[in-house]
């Protein structure tokens, strides 16, 4: 008697689960696809000044000002997995650089291929060596012009989108 | 009805977190939300929720030890000279790294290069993390060999690193890149005083004195430690 209770009570739950989980689901957003390719795009073509990046990323997670170059730096991080999100430079009240870094949730959306239909498709690999330390660096990038590279690592995945006017 | 589901959906979470032991090779990756995005060939995937579940090292490889007597193809300090490893260098070598903890000896084929002195003062061994290579010269064994190659095969671990791996320790050790290779650190405590350069050379400081230092906590932050022993496999 007892287990046919807790049987019941396990399907009713079960039940009531996907009840609220079928209402969300009805009209899936396609619209969140190019969300942040939206803001990146965005950004780099309209020339956002610091208020407008204030107004629509929110309050960063930190600042950074960088006394020799005179530029500031609005860090914004996961604020469950503190995974850095984005980094703008602003000069004065002017956007000096763009730094987007993909993660678990939208990777699909900044492959090499996603990269090219958005950023055209006159992308081209290139490897940069960095031998100013013991360590020698072979880092490899998507160059698109006009200031844009991705980063690519060992493994083919896209570490950061990097914008610089 | 709603908050009955919460609950449910939280405590199913939090048990198969607290019973979820990934096994050697292994991270745990906890429930996240994936991003609606096109397939290559167009199809369209919905955003989802993925459940809480275990991924596999990319650097999961098995290991070879490769003795390499010239120059690494492409070796930017040109007046370096190279020479063969003798016997005794060859398993004084092998003996080191068998002594190191077995997540670094998971990287597929390392190669070892012998040279007499670097282009940098002060410098006992070099790497190309990229391509596996590590270059030790004369003053290696004098330095301390485990030292050395926990260091540079720290250097070839992170780049082996992926995307998520490699952003998990800049979260943990509040790295950020503010633009494109540049990189700050709020930290004022390094193990080693380059290890405030980037995270690479500050990832290879901090697992070379997880390794050969026994004091090492007082020069690590504990959350790195705690992060560097677990992606080491190191019981402590």
């Amino acid at each position: 008697m007892k287990k046919n209770f807790y049987i019941l009570c396990f399907m009713f739950i079960i039940f009531s689960c996907s009840f609220v989980t079928k209402n969300k689901s009805e009209n899936p957003s396609i619209n969140n696809v190019d969300q942040e390719w939206k803001l990146l795009l965005g950004m780099q073509s309209e020339n956002w000044n610091k208020e407008k990046i204030i107004q629509t990323l929110g309050n960063p997670t930190e600042v950074f000002n960088d006394a020799k170059t005179k530029h500031e730096y609005l860090i914004y991080k996961d604020k469950s997995s503190n995974h850095q999100i984005w980094s703008i430079g602003i000069k004065g009240i002017q956007l000096s650089s763009i730094s987007f870094f993909p993660n678990f949730s939208n990777e699909e959306n900044f492959s090499m291929d996603q990269i090219s239909k958005h950023w055209g498709n006159n992308c081209i690999k290139k490897v940069e060596i960095d031998s100013s330390q013991p360590f020698v660096l072979k880092k490899n990038y998507l160059d698109c012009g006009l200031g844009r590279k991705a980063r690519i690592n060992n493994l083919g995945q896209i570490e950061g989108l990097f914008v610089e006017f | 009805m709603k908050f009955i589901c919460l609950f449910f959906i939280l405590f199913s979470q939090i048990s198969y977190a607290e019973t979820t032991k990934c096994s050697s090779g292994q991270y745990f990756v906890n429930t996240f939300k994936r991003s609606a995005y096109y397939r290559t060939d167009g199809t369209f995937v919905k955003e989802a929720t993925v459940s809480a579940h275990c991924r596999t090292n990319h650097f999961f490889n098995p290991f070879k030890l490769v003795f390499k007597d010239k120059m690494p193809e492409g070796w930017p300090f040109q007046l370096e000279i190279f020479k063969t490893p003798s016997k005794s260098e060859k398993k004084e070598i092998e003996s080191a790294i068998r002594s190191l903890p077995k997540a670094l000896k998971n990287l597929g084929e390392l190669r070892i290069f012998r040279a007499v002195k670097s282009a940098f003062p002060d410098n006992h061994s070099s790497s190309g993390p990229d391509e596996s290579i590590i270059v030790l010269y004369d003053s290696v064994f004098k330095f301390g060999l485990k030292r050395a190659l926990a260091h540079e095969m720290a250097h070839v671990l992170y780049s082996h690193l992926d995307v998520n791996e490699k952003e998990e320790y800049r979260a943990i050790s509040k790295w950020n890149e503010i633009k494109k290779d540049v990189f700050n650190t709020p930290r004022t405590q390094f193990s080693e005083p380059d290890g405030k350069l980037n995270p690479e050379e500050d990832f290879a400081n901090n697992v070379e004195h997880l390794i050969i230092n026994k004091n090492s906590s007082k020069v690590i932050d504990k959350e790195i430690v705690d992060y560097l022993n677990l992606l080491l496999g190191i019981r402590k």
